[in-house]
């Protein structure tokens, strides 16, 4: 039997932590205990990556999962983590509250409910004008990229949730998960010089490069935008792929090394009254373009 | 290779996809099946865009890629995009400008 003691406040400050406490050396015939004892604070990000996480381990290895000292009737079990985890759920009579801001964790599985959850996302959250336009936009392309470049044994793992007292505007968070084609090393059948993880899911990021062999189908530019989006409306965008996690805000650029993943996972924090449309985002990318080809 | 709007191809993109359109494979189809033989029959294609809600990159680059390469600097003189509010203009523009 392996357990797995999550860390306090998984996941969003402490991504990396949590990707290692979630891994401990399983073989084929190996129990996993989950232990949420110590736990104060779960966000939608932890919740993913537990959830992508049990799912690879019963696809790949069979793996029996069990939940101690759980609260059936706490946000996660709300959030649907039970049943996205394979177990029973013990408390499934729940209703949502009219404070509620959130929306329940989903394992999407194409395009059509790719588009329900994104337009979904604003109208639960109670976002305004411009922070809608960006949440929709971004989870659109996000989990696109899933559908498209993954193929993820658990699909889309995908959760939100808006925090209205983080910072002075209140956050909204989102975490797409997929166990999957990792980004990395798709990109380095495309291009073999790139041998390093960050630089591979930077490679990635860079606008007009696709993976893709159908140049009718991808132009290389959902991932790069959805960071702009994130990043110039003073949000965060984190990516996380094989060995590495990226993060992006105004500030630049910041990597860490974390255990092998397998799959990738995209973080997003946007603020819940935006200053900059998904246009205008658009629009500076395309100046930006027009600057650097007159430069 | 100017065309007058008279002689062209209207695509109704919301009657054809929805005010969400999402399906590249049938904006795939609707390039190579409809709009490229219109093309190179020397006609014009209109999108018209009106009632669409929300338009990503990932969909306005299936509807626009076929007919872009085939018809390289004509584009902008062959294919057109009304009723479009904000969104929807800048991701045209940056699915053909790109």
């Amino acid at each position: 039997m392996k357990r797995v003691v999550l860390p306090r406040n998984a996941a969003h400050y402490s991504i990396a932590a949590t990707v290692d406490a979630l891994q401990p050396e399983v073989t084929p015939n190996d129990r996993v205990v989950v232990d949420w004892g110590p736990n104060e604070w779960i966000d939608p990000v932890g919740l993913v990556l537990i959830t992508a996480h049990l799912i690879h381990l019963r696809s790949r290895y069979g793996t029996e999962v069990e939940f101690e000292n759980f609260d059936p009737t706490s946000w996660e079990a709300r959030m649907g983590i039970q049943p996205l985890s394979g177990l029973e759920d013990d408390y499934p009579y729940r209703r949502r509250s009219p404070g509620d801001r959130f929306v329940e964790m989903n394992r999407l599985r194409g395009e059509d409910e790719y588009v329900e959850f994104a337009e979904r996302v604003p109208r639960v959250l109670r976002l305004d004008g411009a922070a809608a336009g960006l949440a929709e936009y971004s989870l659109r392309e996000m989990l696109t990229n899933v559908g498209e470049h993954a193929w993820s044994p658990c699909n889309a793992i995908v959760a939100c949730q808006h925090y209205p007292h983080q910072r002075e505007d209140g956050r909204t968070v989102y975490a797409v998960a997929d166990t999957g084609q990792e980004i990395v090393q798709k990109v380095r059948r495309r291009d073999a010089t790139v041998t390093d993880d960050v630089q591979a899911i930077e490679v990635a990021m860079t606008p007009g490069f696709t993976t893709s062999t159908d140049e009718h189908r991808n132009a290389g530019l959902g991932l790069p935008v959805s960071r702009e989006m994130a990043v110039q409306s003073v949000g965060t965008f984190r990516v996380m792929s094989a060995e590495a996690l990226v993060l992006h805000n105004q500030d630049g650029m910041q990597a860490t090394e974390v255990r092998p993943w397998q799959g990738t996972v995209v973080v997003g924090t946007l603020p819940a009254h935006a200053d900059v449309s998904a246009a205008d985002v658009i629009e500076r990318v395309l100046a930006r373009r027009e600057t650097e080809d007159g430069g | 290779m100017a065309v007058k709007r008279r002689n062209t191809v209207r695509v109704q993109v919301k009657a054809r996809f929805g005010e969400r359109p999402w399906d590249k494979d049938a904006a795939l189809r609707l390039q190579r099946e409809e709009l490229l033989p219109a093309v190179r029959s020397g006609k014009g294609v209109v999108f018209d865009f009106e009632g669409v809600e929300m338009l990503t990159q990932s969909f306005a680059h299936a509807l626009v890629s076929v007919l872009r390469k085939e018809l390289s600097n004509e584009f902008r003189e062959l294919v057109f995009v009304e009723n479009a509010d904000r969104l929807v203009k800048t991701v045209m523009r940056l699915v053909t400008e790109w």
